[in-house]
């Protein structure tokens, strides 16, 4: 049974996403509300139906409030743009596994790979790590993050203070010129897809990565991490499917003998390999 | 004896029956005793839309809230359930065993099991084989069971304290208690289903779904036939502006809306792939999960399909 949720503040964060700032009505609940990174909530409108997001604020902060980026890209997610502070929507959450727990990583050095709007659960990452001083000091992080245009970069007001503790670099696959001095709010940047990211900045064997992204950029980081030495057990894969139950029942989401929903939809690479799940 | 209970049955529930239409036989809704068919045969259609309707609302959005339904359901009995269709019961029992909208229905449901002895077909069933004599009612969900004798009399059972109580009423005292020992039996998993298990996780690669895929229209009706298939969507009905409907209906996984999402994203592209979709639900995740089969060999599947793929076939090759 969904549970309404009050929206606290709506931030645009590109032309086409916005980010939902959220409560639940139920100021108990919400004090109880807790989740892990890389979750998801299915979060729908009476009359619109329901939908997955993930939620991409610091688990930290789960008892306040809650965060869901938002990208206008069918009927639910339209409806959603036109919401205003105030709105309700209506919640089932958390679902799924979330990326694996950053002190139980086998290496300290976490590569996050993020494509389009797949950028969206690292932020909740980032935030963990820039919120826990010992986190912050064992790990080193590199963010890639391809994008298509300048226009539809997400969390960008957010790079600057990112850039002080990691290692961020953006490339755009649909813009002929590059910014001024190469940089855009305080970030390195280049021109083409995500994996000549890997040749300008090589990374190392001992890297964790984390991926969230189309399935045809999987394709092609996968092999880059391949011939950077990175084991397949430390490659994680956020993954995409519909979802109408979240309890691994209705099937929508099933591939194999998986599911999206309550096995993911994070997996680890060398679990999923064999299957057709990216 | 049987008439009496038919009769009790008939005055004080909604009653639901194989019954025979021309030539074929279909489970419906009968409010005559002569309407029942009491031959045991295979019915066209499963018994699955008594336990999960083809769309029933969850609940209600008014004003903004979500307002619980406390609709009465009358008490409902599927009178004339064959082993197999037992089985699939016994499957969405297991499926549904937290999902509070299944067990509010099946609680006003009365089962009523029918045997009427091996059907002619039992050999061609062999590439299932699950064991379905001995001590099978034992691992069947049902409150009463009808078991038909050579002398054309009824062996009758009961498993639950309604189907006890309901014999009484009717004043049927020849009847014998079985202790329902869960779907599993004792030796443990069909070891056939194993099998099949171990064949179907590996056959992604296997050419069979590609021939299948040629073949096959992507129709859907297997599905539907199916009393095991339980696939749903969840979405929103208006009633009027400020009123909607959460309601939860039967999927079909040949459909392109299964697999779709937004930005019309479509996972299963091909229709090989639906198919070893189907398969795989069946004959992996549902085994592997549960324990218990995903088919219970009804061969329904193989009667409505157009351009005649039979399921057993289909798994002797894999």
């Amino acid at each position: 049974m969904p549970n309404e949720v009050i929206i606290k503040k709506i931030t645009q964060l590109s032309v086409d996403t916005k980010l939902f700032t959220l409560a639940f009505k139920d100021k108990i609940y919400q004090g109880n509300f807790s989740f892990l990174n890389g979750q998801f909530a299915m979060v729908g409108i009476p009359g619109a139906g329901e939908a997955a997001y993930n939620i991409c604020s610091d688990p930290s902060a789960s008892k306040k409030f809650w965060e869901i980026a938002v990208r206008k890209v069918g009927r639910l997610t339209s409806i959603m743009h036109q919401l205003k502070v105030g709105d309700s929507l209506w919640v089932r959450a958390p679902f799924g596994q979330g990326w694996p727990k950053l002190k139980n990583l086998q290496t300290a050095n976490l590569l996050l790979v993020g494509g389009g709007c797949g950028f969206v659960p690292f932020r909740s990452v980032a935030l963990e790590i820039l919120n826990d001083k010992k986190l912050l000091k064992n790990f080193q992080v590199k963010i890639f993050y391809g994008c298509s245009g300048f226009d539809y970069l997400i969390f960008k007001d957010e790079f600057v203070n990112w850039q002080k503790f990691f290692d961020v670099k953006l490339i755009f696959d649909k813009e002929k010129k590059l910014p001024k001095a190469n940089k855009l709010f305080g970030v390195k940047c280049d021109l083409g897809l995500i994996t000549k990211l890997f040749d300008l900045y090589p990374i190392t064997s001992d890297a964790t990565a984390f991926l969230c992204g189309p399935a045809i950029m999987y394709k092609f980081v996968l092999e880059k991490l391949k011939q950077a030495g990175v084991p397949d057990q430390n490659i994680y894969l956020s993954l995409e499917r519909r979802m109408d139950c979240g309890f691994g029942i209705c099937q929508h989401c099933a591939c194999g003998d998986k599911y999206v929903c309550t096995d993911g939809p994070i997996f680890r690479y060398d679990k999923i390999k064999e299957t057709e799940l990216i | 004896m049987i008439d009496r209970l038919i009769n009790y049955l008939l005055n004080n529930f909604q009653v639901f029956a194989p019954t025979r239409i021309g030539q074929e036989f279909f489970v419906k809704e009968v409010k005559l005793a002569k309407e029942i068919d009491l031959s045991g045969r295979i019915t066209e259609n499963s018994w699955k839309n008594i336990f999960l309707p083809v769309s029933e609302t969850i609940f209600n959005f008014q004003q903004n809230k979500i307002i619980k339904l406390k609709n009465k359901i009358k008490p409902i009995v599927a009178l004339g359930m064959n082993i197999l269709d037992l089985q699939a019961l016994g499957l969405f029992e297991t499926v549904f065993s937290k999902d509070k909208y299944y067990q509010e229905r099946r609680r006003n449901i009365l089962v009523v099991g029918l045997a009427v002895g091996a059907p002619s077909e039992f050999k061609d069933w062999q590439v299932f084989s699950y064991n379905l004599e001995e001590n099978i009612l034992e691992h069947l969900p049902f409150d009463i069971f009808l078991e038909k004798q050579k002398n054309n009399q009824y062996k009758i059972y009961e498993s639950s304290e309604r189907g006890q109580a309901i014999l009484e009423k009717t004043k049927i005292t020849d009847y014998q208690h079985l202790e329902f020992a869960g779907l599993i039996r004792e030796e443990g998993p069909d070891p056939k289903m194993l099998r099949v298990m171990d064949k179907i996780k590996v056959s992604r690669s296997n050419k069979v779904w590609e021939d299948l895929g040629k073949i096959c229209l992507a129709c859907g009706k297997c599905a539907i036939v199916c009393p095991t298939c339980f696939c749903y969507d969840l979405h929103d009905q208006s009633v009027d502006l400020n009123a909607f409907e959460r309601q939860r209906t039967w999927a079909n996984c040949f459909y392109p809306e299964f697999s779709k999402i937004a930005g019309e994203k479509v996972f299963l592209n091909t229709i090989a792939q639906k198919i070893r979709f189907w398969y795989e639900h069946k004959f992996w995740r549902i085994p592997k999960e549960y324990k218990i089969p995903g088919c219970v060999s009804c061969l329904r599947c193989n009667k409505v399909c157009p351009v005649g793929i039979k399921i057993e076939k289909t798994l002797s090759v894999l």
